[in-house]
């Protein structure tokens, strides 16, 4: 109970900071989805179920607070917890290798998702070429801080001594 | 019922999957209402006001510093620019004040004033998809689905317009979601002021403003201004759009297509005016 309350509070508390503090930092016009790369991270140290409610709950926040349709971030975000949460026992957890493939990985699934409902919802794809140049920034700048938040996680685990 | 046990995470995934792709489509239709978090969203947007400010702290004294070798410049090119626009509203002045119809128009646009709330950003998502920014105004403050959202500043005079920055798309007691017009779900129709022909136009996925018009033969000048048209009356008349940045043909060469320089720097937003009409 106590990790779960753990894991929910630094959710809440780096969506605060996605939303309203990073977006300061948007050098090269690409801003790094720290929300994302905590779901990963704490999906890996855990199982489908956890990451699925982890995700869930990601993916909320961000549909409540800030999106106009209900279900967007919260669908994507859930499958990339539920999924990367189900494959964290066969991955290597103590590879810090891993940890950044994995979000350059999941990264990418989010904005090929994104994409995908936002083509079934009549939004003008045509032009997502542009941004792609963006995208792949992205993904390499999240793999690598990937590193850093999962030694930030784990000094905060160790904090409150909650196993990792 | 063994079955159901040994795949129950699988069922839950997938019917949770199957749910909120429902949820996507009604309220993507407008059937199904947001998820209003109650206490514990005015908790988040509080948060969120504190940490917004700190970061808009930061970065003005970060670029302030930076900046201040161009100040010098920049005051001497603004104090030009007056001298200029002076002149500008001094020959139009005299224009108008020559005809009583011209007169009265400029009286009625001049004493123009609508019901204002100043809201404050507390959230952005500037990420590539979209372009929205959270507000800490809501229901409770008067603002309405579909109220307008200006920059502005105030003078004594009263408030002047920067120019348009989009519309609230949904209401809660403490904070309101604002599209802005960068964004590919905002349409809005135009006026331009220079052959008084309309048109729309709409934001997109890579940020650039673009649109048509009406009247197919129209064409239009680089530099012409936009205003907001009031046509399908979601929004006020009048209110500054920006100008025309480039006009392209399209592929059936009978049409054209602009692309519009936005008035505003969204990426600098802070304090924006809801006229709650």
């Amino acid at each position: 109970m106590k990790r779960i309350s753990l894991m929910s509070s630094l959710i809440v508390l780096f969506f605060i900071f996605q939303t309203s503090f990073f977006c300061f930092f948007n050098h090269f016009n690409v801003i790094p989805n720290f929300s994302l790369i905590l779901l990963i991270i704490l999906a890996m140290l855990s199982d489908g179920l956890t990451g699925g409610i982890l995700g869930f709950m990601t993916g909320m926040l961000y549909d409540a607070m800030i999106f106009d349709i209900f279900g967007v971030y919260t669908l994507i975000y859930f499958f990339i917890g539920a999924i990367t949460g189900s494959f964290s026992d066969d991955m290597l957890r103590e590879n810090y290798l891993v940890y950044g493939t994995i979000t350059g990985l999941s990264t990418l699934v989010m904005h090929f998702l994104l994409y995908l409902i936002l083509f079934f919802l009549r939004f003008r794809v045509q032009t997502a070429g542009s941004i792609l140049p963006g995208i792949i920034l992205e993904t390499v700048i999240n793999a690598v801080l990937a590193v850093f938040v999962l030694k930030f996680v784990i000094y905060i685990f160790d904090l409150f001594k909650v196993k990792a | 019922m063994n079955f159901l046990r040994e795949h129950f995470k699988k069922i839950l995934f997938f019917l949770t999957i199957f749910i909120l792709i429902i949820m996507i489509g009604l309220s993507s239709i407008g059937r199904t209402e947001n998820a209003d978090l109650g206490f514990f969203g005015n908790l988040i947007s509080g948060f969120q006001k504190v940490t917004y400010k700190t970061g808009l702290t930061l970065t003005n004294s970060f670029y302030s510093v930076q900046e201040i070798v161009k100040m010098r410049e920049e005051n001497i090119m603004l104090t030009e620019t007056v001298y200029s626009l002076k002149e500008q509203v001094r020959i139009l002045e005299n224009i108008v004040n020559k005809s009583d119809v011209l007169e009265t128009e400029y009286e009625m646009k001049k004493n123009l004033s609508y019901d204002y709330v100043v809201g404050q950003v507390i959230a952005l998502d500037d990420s590539n998809w979209f372009s929205r920014f959270t507000i800490d105004k809501g229901k409770n403050d008067g603002i309405k689905q579909n109220d307008i959202v200006i920059q502005a500043v105030k003078t004594e005079d009263g408030i002047v317009q920067i120019g348009l920055l989009g519309i609230v798309a949904e209401t809660s007691s403490n904070w309101s979601k604002v599209i802005t017009l960068l964004d590919e779900s905002c349409k809005v129709s135009f006026r331009d002021i220079n052959n008084d022909e309309s048109g729309i136009v709409q934001g997109s996925i890579d940020s650039n403003v673009t649109g048509y018009f009406f009247n197919s033969k129209v064409s239009a000048d680089i530099g012409d201004n936009l205003v907001t048209s009031g046509i399908g009356e979601i929004y006020i008349p009048d209110i500054y759009i920006g100008d025309v940045k480039e006009v392209v043909k399209t592929t059936d060469a009978s049409t054209q297509r602009i692309i519009v320089a936005p008035a505003v720097e969204f990426t600098k937003i802070n304090r924006v005016y809801v006229l709650t009409k």
